[in-house]
């Protein structure tokens, strides 16, 4: 008996959100990383 | 009566706490410790707005100033990142252990902030007048160094946990409403994070618009979390033609 293989398209967002989501992402990212930076600035004495 | 400094962060205060009374009532019906949690962490938030407003309208008040240091500036971020902890640490324990050590520090945090000399008229330095509430009108040392520890670990928590969260659904490909819903509880967070930062280096104004933008971000985040978008919006396939 043959069976055809179900192939199924991959999942994917609304083009605008497959776009925007990653980028907010890396900067969120950043930011994290900017705000330890001044948060161990303060702590230092530096600020 | 001036605007940013006392309307605005009643406003803040408002929305925190219509924010805070959303989170715990989904507690009390879901129960889970993060809506606890996230729902005290708005108090705190509330309370700090409120506290901000009051100096704003009716000059300054000592026991206001230290609820507001206590609440809003030193430990609303640490406990909205202890519900994300609940939420995204699997061991239990582990969980459990650091909210001892956020109850135990709080307290610690508590004691001092209210054992501390306080002199107003600090808050007027350098570049910052002295139109909203600041830390700088602690005499006491080591009070002050105690905010960026609690600072730090929520943000991290509470902006990493959300983006964390935002990230693994991004990557699935699954339930767009609660992407696009960290993505914001991110920002939310984020925005006083930042607010606070510039408001220690002096710049005027920051603090209050970026309470105000985060509280507005962290109840829009929640309440898209929390609401599903309609089904066809949620993933679309690719127009492909299976073969046979």
């Amino acid at each position: 008996m043959i069976q055809s293989p179900h192939h199924r398209p991959p999942r994917r967002y609304p083009p605008f959100w497959e776009r925007v989501i990653p980028i907010i992402l890396i900067l969120i990212g950043l930011a994290i990383l900017v705000l330890i930076g001044i948060s161990l600035a303060v702590v230092l004495g530096g600020l | 009566m001036n605007f940013f400094t006392t309307v605005l962060p009643f406003l803040s205060s408002g929305v925190s706490l219509i924010f805070a009374g959303a989170v715990l009532r989904r507690f009390i019906r879901k129960r889970g410790a993060h809506h606890l949690l996230w729902g005290i962490g708005m108090l705190f938030y509330a309370i700090g707005g409120f506290c901000e407003g009051y100096y704003g309208a009716f000059g300054w008040n000592p026991l206001i100033f230290r609820l507001w240091y206590l609440f809003g500036a030193m430990l609303v971020a640490a406990w909205l990142g202890q519900g994300t902890a609940y939420l995204l640490i699997r061991k239990r324990g582990v969980a459990h252990a650091l909210m001892v050590i956020l109850a135990l520090g709080s307290l610690y945090g508590a004691w001092r902030v209210f054992g501390a000399e306080l002199n107003p008229a600090l808050m007027a330095s350098g570049s910052a007048s002295a139109s909203e509430l600041s830390g700088r009108a602690i005499v006491t040392p080591g009070v002050r160094t105690l905010t960026p520890f609690f600072n730090l670990y929520g943000t991290v928590l509470l902006v990493g946990g959300a983006a964390y969260s935002a990230w693994l659904f991004w990557r699935k490909r699954v339930l767009l409403h609660r992407t696009i819903g960290n993505v914001l509880i991110a920002l939310g967070a984020l925005s006083p994070a930042f607010g606070g930062a510039f408001s220690r280096m002096g710049i005027p104004g920051a603090l209050y618009i970026s309470e105000f933008i985060g509280a507005v971000l962290l109840f829009a985040g929640f309440l898209r979390a929390t609401t599903p978008l309609p089904q066809p919006v949620e993933a679309l396939r690719a127009s492909q033609t299976a073969t046979s």
